[in-house]
């Protein structure tokens, strides 16, 4: 697992590693989630973000876990994930690479179009 | 459930079956949610842009998961047939001609229903307490291997024919043999667990 935590995640991976954040999720609120935090740019199906959790339960990177208490209506279908202490250490990794390299690249100034001079 | 989730559920056989008895509920229960989504007042095309989205992520997640499932490690037996069909029907094609190629093309489409039909574990995993089985399919396709010989084509088709299955009979034979040892010095309980 040390290798997993210093290479870099799928996109996907990452993405509901982050919507999963700090509590527990179920699917619908990975999603909605994952769907929000990008501004809308990133809408997974079904396939890739049952795909993507059963990568990360098999990496050990979240784990199912009871719904939190205070919601009785709540479908007894769903089941709730929440990241392992691993998951946290993984994500917060992954998010300090990343500031690590845009801080490096910031010299530069990026557009759409790419950087500019 | 509504319609469109029913026919979501369906659409799920298109997953391996681990994934879809792990994960189905969850995904068709996701798929209602997303549906009631799109139905919400003034959404517009919500639903077919909703089932539009979803066929893509069909097509794109199960051929994943399909491929995954195959290429797990103890599904050896299917990563071999996978390559080896395609290998054996053009060595045999330019070896000894179409019917050779057929043959050899059938007998891997059979290992990949005796894959399928968790036979495998009869053929590979030396399970003591199904010795008996491994070795009536090596009685079986020895046997087989002899009848190829009177088959209606060329001699030569025959003769690899025969020999393929012969060999393949031998050595299931011969591994029903090492499963038998191994059923007298281990007991039945310990080496049947998968």
């Amino acid at each position: 697992m040390g290798e997993r935590a210093s290479s870099a995640l799928p996109p996907a991976a990452l993405h509901v590693l982050l919507a999963i954040g700090p509590g527990e999720r179920h699917g619908y609120a990975i999603m909605s989630e994952v769907e929000r935090i990008t501004d809308g740019s990133v809408r997974m199906g079904p396939g890739t973000l049952y795909g993507t959790i059963k990568r990360l339960l098999a990496d050990g990177l979240i784990e199912a876990c009871a719904a939190p208490p205070g919601n009785p209506r709540d479908d007894p279908r769903r089941r709730y994930y929440r990241l392992t202490t691993l998951g946290q250490t993984v994500a917060a990794t992954e998010v300090k690479r990343i500031e690590t390299l845009l801080r490096r690249s910031g010299a530069r100034a990026w557009t759409t179009q790419g950087p500019t001079p | 459930m509504n319609r469109h989730a029913r026919a979501y559920r369906l659409l799920l056989c298109l997953y391996p079956r681990s994934f879809r008895e792990r994960f189905g509920d969850e995904m068709v229960t996701l798929f209602a949610e997303l549906v009631g989504d799109a139905r919400r007042p003034g959404t517009r095309f919500g639903v077919t842009r909703l089932w539009t989205h979803t066929m893509i992520d069909l097509v794109t997640s199960a051929r994943r998961e399909r491929w995954e499932d195959i290429m797990r490690p103890h599904h050896t037996l299917g990563r071999i047939v996978i390559v080896a069909i395609p290998v054996v029907a053009i060595v045999g094609l330019l070896a000894a001609g179409w019917a050779t190629a057929l043959a050899l093309i059938a007998a891997g489409v059979a290992l990949a229903v005796l894959q399928r039909a968790r036979l495998r574990s009869t053929l590979v995993g030396l399970r003591g307490d199904r010795w008996w089985l491994t070795a009536l399919l090596g009685v079986a396709l020895f046997t087989a291997g002899l009848g190829s010989l009177w088959l209606p084509i060329s001699s030569a088709s025959a003769w690899t024919i025969g020999s393929l299955l012969g060999v393949a009979g031998l050595g299931a034979l011969g591994l029903a043999l090492v499963s038998a040892l191994a059923a007298i010095v281990r007991p039945p309980a310990t080496s049947g667990a998968d």
